[in-house]
């Protein structure tokens, strides 16, 4: 058996794999194709580090710190699947698809939590305790507010002495209640119980102020000598303290970290765009398919044949890549069906007009193919240079269309040509359908161009 | 086939067809020039075109409320924040969710925007969403983004030049042709006052993509009618490719924008802004492509032989000027019309026979062989017999466009540069040729 009688068999089991794997890849579709956050809804976060005055440039090294004390206090949060990745070596890409509570989140990834316990004099601790007060009072004027916050903030804490113990010496936290009032408070176990006393026992009947990233929290009076254990109270809700012992569990931020960019998406409106954008597909699609038979009869159907073994193949690419789809990238997705098509356009035009200039039909198929190639390779080369550019330089938002739009052009380049060629083949070859009136070209006038040479 | 047989002389349409064009980019830039005048403190650059939140940095919120309010209510919550550039709007009708777009941002925390929406009602975080931008990182994109303009920009020029570096008109006409959509977008975005974004730029760079490959192919086209339809004026051949070449431009132009037709209806809010920037852009390319490009390789072309035919006018009269090579006298010859084109050959013969007798009179030195004895030593011996003329005339061969016949200059595409020099285009139509019966080319044996 020559290569020539084996050749299709052997292109026919090329196109049955594409689509075997395809499916294989792709199914089931839910659980294969990852949707992005503003499809399923979640928060996306790029985060900057900024140097402080213990750490004057952020390094690498900075960064793997901060990734993993942003992962654990994630964890603690309870978010399902989140992903964080470093970009650069200054910003962390934070994404917490389906989280529940964004604001809090946030909070969560900003807090330094550098917790400070330091001796703070009475007059401080009733100014604070007033400014705290102060601050509860519903319609305060904003100039009373910004002094309040200031005393908060700030000024307690510098007022106040040395720090004496520091939260990078607590070994466990954990939210609990008080025993008496039921308010809730955090629990934590030290790790070097033995300074704890010392400090404790130093600064009995003395107030022991807590400050969480310099921010007075409160200055219960050391009533007796304490080692292992202890308990942080403040004006804190159930789910502050939550946040406070998880973020103690899982350490202090080494840097200060500022939110640069931020994508919060409802799941309802998110499911919502999912729907209208996949609906949306769909019509395109089945008015391109619809298109092609209309215009290009039998070839326009195998045409449409290709199409479905491009849409297939691109969604085992997406699944293969384990890309994200977003938005965006459905609308890439899209607009590369309309030009998945073109080339096919491309060469059924060329077919029509060799069998016009009186070619017959496999002469008419061969020479439209090698013809029109050189205008089919022209338009996906321009196409995959501007994906390609704003796959590069894209914003996060755009990489997603850039990414679909890419990959669509360069599946469809064998798609289109590879796949359609081989299915006009077999037909042609076999005579299997193969009169022009089939291919949109009336039997009257094959060859009316013929004799111009035009 | 329905526009083959169609009797349209679009090359004719150029005028209008460039008017339209300009006009559209005129309207554009004039509206670019009143939002830059518009903010009433002089001219301020950076007002023409609206940026998107993506490059001015800022804040996109979608926000729901569970009962209906008014947009009142929401300008009313969101005042005391002090907005910059705030636009607020209904979505939908049920006046439940409304879109907030400012230059403020409130990407670090924007706990104090919702404090403050949620004066107007309770809010729906589930139907809400928010995008947010710090100004330093829209910059940063911004930068990024020119940079990726210029990028794309140079790779396709370059491809434009490794596909018509031989013909710098075709290159130059894709290159207008490409600007054009660019400029298309830009003043059809500033006419609408809609925000330039990063999807803005995704719709650019893919258009422009698309329009080079649509007009690479119409002009690939006349360059194969240009051998096909060899001897038929060149505004025929022109005209002709591209009525050959318009069902494939309406076909493929029409399967995009039948997506594109279905992102706009049903895609959704977020989607909209690029189709429509996509649709204006790709609707534009094949405007151009069709019906702006092929005719403008005509009109540059006429001024090409325009250029040739006056070098060739000139040329002759420098010939014929020798001695006195007066200026006065040449540019007399040029204006003379109807040159005969015998009076050009012998011309042209001329002056090559004195550009190339100096050259050929240099002689080379002789070729010398060394050749060594049994005895050890060496002689050397003159070729005596050819003289040395045997050695290659390497003048000959570096003049390669005065050297080479104007036919194989046609075919290897040195055609245009042939031209430039001086010749004759020569074109040798074959179409329908008999040779003569007793002809002294026929075959001996009949």
């Amino acid at each position: 058996m020559s290569w020539n009688t084996f050749k299709p068999f052997f292109k026919a089991f090329v196109v049955i794999a594409i689509v075997g794997g395809s499916l294989w890849l792709a199914l089931p579709i839910q659980s294969k194709i990852h949707l992005g956050l503003d499809l399923q809804g979640g928060s996306r976060l790029l985060l900057q580090l900024y140097p402080t005055q213990s750490v004057p440039t952020i390094t690498s090294q900075i960064q793997e710190q901060t990734v993993e004390v942003i992962d654990r206090r994630i964890n603690g949060l309870g978010v399902t699947e989140p992903q964080i990745s470093k970009i650069g070596v200054n910003r962390i890409l934070v994404e917490l698809p389906n989280v529940s509570n964004p604001d809090q989140a946030e909070k969560l990834l900003k807090q330094a939590a550098v917790l400070d316990f330091k001796i703070v004099p009475p007059d401080v601790v009733q100014k604070a305790e007033a400014a705290l007060a102060e601050l509860k009072v519903p319609n305060l004027p904003a100039k009373e507010r910004a002094a309040a916050e200031k005393y908060v903030n700030q000024t307690a804490y510098d007022a106040s002495g040395p720090v004496v113990y520091s939260g990078k010496d607590l070994k466990a936290a954990q939210s609990g209640y008080n025993q008496t009032g039921g308010s809730p408070l955090v629990l934590f176990q030290t790790k070097d119980p033995k300074k704890f006393l010392e400090m404790t026992q130093k600064n009995l009947q003395k107030n022991m102020g807590i400050f969480l990233d310099h921010r007075y929290v409160s200055a219960p009076t050391i009533n007796g000598v304490i080692s292992d254990s202890g308990e942080i109270s403040g004006n804190f809700t159930q789910q502050d303290t939550i946040t406070l012992a998880n973020e103690l569990n899982a350490g202090a931020l080494p840097a200060t970290i500022r939110i640069i960019e931020k994508e919060t998406i409802g799941p309802t409106l998110g499911k919502i765009d999912l729907m209208q954008s996949l609906y949306a597909s769909m019509f395109g699609l089945a008015l391109v398919l619809v298109f092609m038979v209309v215009v290009y009869r039998l070839p326009g159907l195998l045409a449409d044949a290709a199409l479905v073994i491009y849409v297939l193949a691109m969604m085992g690419v997406l699944s293969a890549s384990h890309a994200t789809l977003t938005l965006p990238g459905i609308a890439g997705f899209v607009l590369s069906i309309g030009m998945a098509v073109d080339a096919n356009v491309l060469i059924f035009e060329r077919i029509k007009e060799e069998l016009w200039n009186g070619k017959t039909m496999r002469a008419a198929v061969r020479i439209g193919f090698a013809r029109a190639f050189s205008a089919v390779f022209d338009s996906h080369f321009t196409t995959i240079v501007g994906a390609g550019v704003l796959f590069m330089l894209g914003t996060g938002t755009v990489k997603g269309f850039a990414f679909t739009l890419f990959w669509g052009t360069v599946i469809s380049l064998f798609t289109a040509v590879f796949i359609t060629r081989f299915f006009v083949d077999v037909m042609v070859d076999n005579d299997i359908l193969a009169s022009p009136e089939l291919y949109g070209v009336k039997r009257e006038d094959v060859g009316v161009f013929a004799k111009t040479g035009a | 086939m329905f526009f083959r047989k169609l009797n349209w002389n679009i090359v004719g349409w150029f005028k209008i067809v460039s008017t339209i064009s300009y006009l559209i980019i005129a309207l554009g830039i004039g509206s670019m020039l009143f939002h830059g005048f518009q903010g009433g403190q002089g001219f301020q650059p950076s007002q023409m075109l609206r940026l998107g939140l993506s490059f001015t940095g800022g804040t996109d919120i979608t926000v729901a409320f569970k009962a209906p309010t008014t947009l009142a209510a929401v300008k009313t919550a969101v005042a005391p924040l002090n907005l910059k550039d705030e636009r607020i709007t209904t979505l939908g009708t049920a006046s439940t969710q409304f879109d907030i777009t400012t230059q403020t941002s409130f990407a670090n925390n924007s706990v104090p925007l919702f404090d403050a929406l949620g004066k107007a009602g309770t809010i729906d975080r589930a139907s809400s969403k928010i995008t947010a931008i710090g100004p330093t990182l829209g910059s940063e994109y911004l930068r990024n983004a020119l940079l990726a303009l210029v990028i794309a920009l140079g790779i396709q020029f370059l491809y434009i030049a490794f596909r018509f570096g031989w013909n710098y008109i075709f290159g130059l006409v894709t290159v207008i042709a490409l600007v054009r959509d660019a400029a298309m977008m830009i003043g059809i975005y500033a006419l609408a006052d809609k925000p330039a974004d990063d999807a803005f730029l995704a719709a650019v760079l893919t258009v422009i993509g698309y329009s080079v490959m649509d007009t690479i192919v119409i002009l690939d086209r006349i360059r194969e009618n240009t051998k096909l339809m060899a001897g038929q004026p060149y505004d025929v051949i022109v005209n002709e490719s591209i009525k050959q070449t318009m069902t494939r431009s309406f076909n493929t132009l029409a399967t995009v924008v039948i997506t594109l037709v279905a992102l706009l209806a049903l895609g959704g809010a977020s989607l909209k802004n690029f189709a429509f920037a996509l649709l204006v852009g790709i609707c534009s390319g094949g405007y151009h492509s069709i019906f702006y490009s092929a005719p403008l390789v005509l009109q540059f072309r006429k001024r090409q032989l325009a250029k040739a035919a006056e070098r060739r006018r000139a040329g002759l009269a420098d010939v014929r000027g020798t001695g006195t090579r007066g200026k006065a006298e040449a540019a007399a010859l040029a204006s003379s019309s109807g040159v005969p084109r015998e009076d050009i050959v012998a011309a042209r013969r001329e002056r090559r026979s004195k550009q190339k007798s100096p050259r050929q009179t240099t002689q080379a030195a002789p070729i010398r062989y060394k050749r060594k004895r049994a005895d050890g030593t060496t002689i050397v011996e003159d070729d005596v017999e050819t003289g040395g003329m045997l050695e290659y005339d390497q003048t000959y061969e570096s003049e390669s466009i005065e050297g080479v016949d104007p036919l194989d200059a046609q075919n290897f595409g040195l055609h245009d540069a042939a031209f430039d020099q001086g010749h004759e285009e020569i074109t040798l139509n074959l179409e329908g040729f008999e040779p003569e019966p007793g002809a002294d080319h026929e075959h001996p044996e009949k």
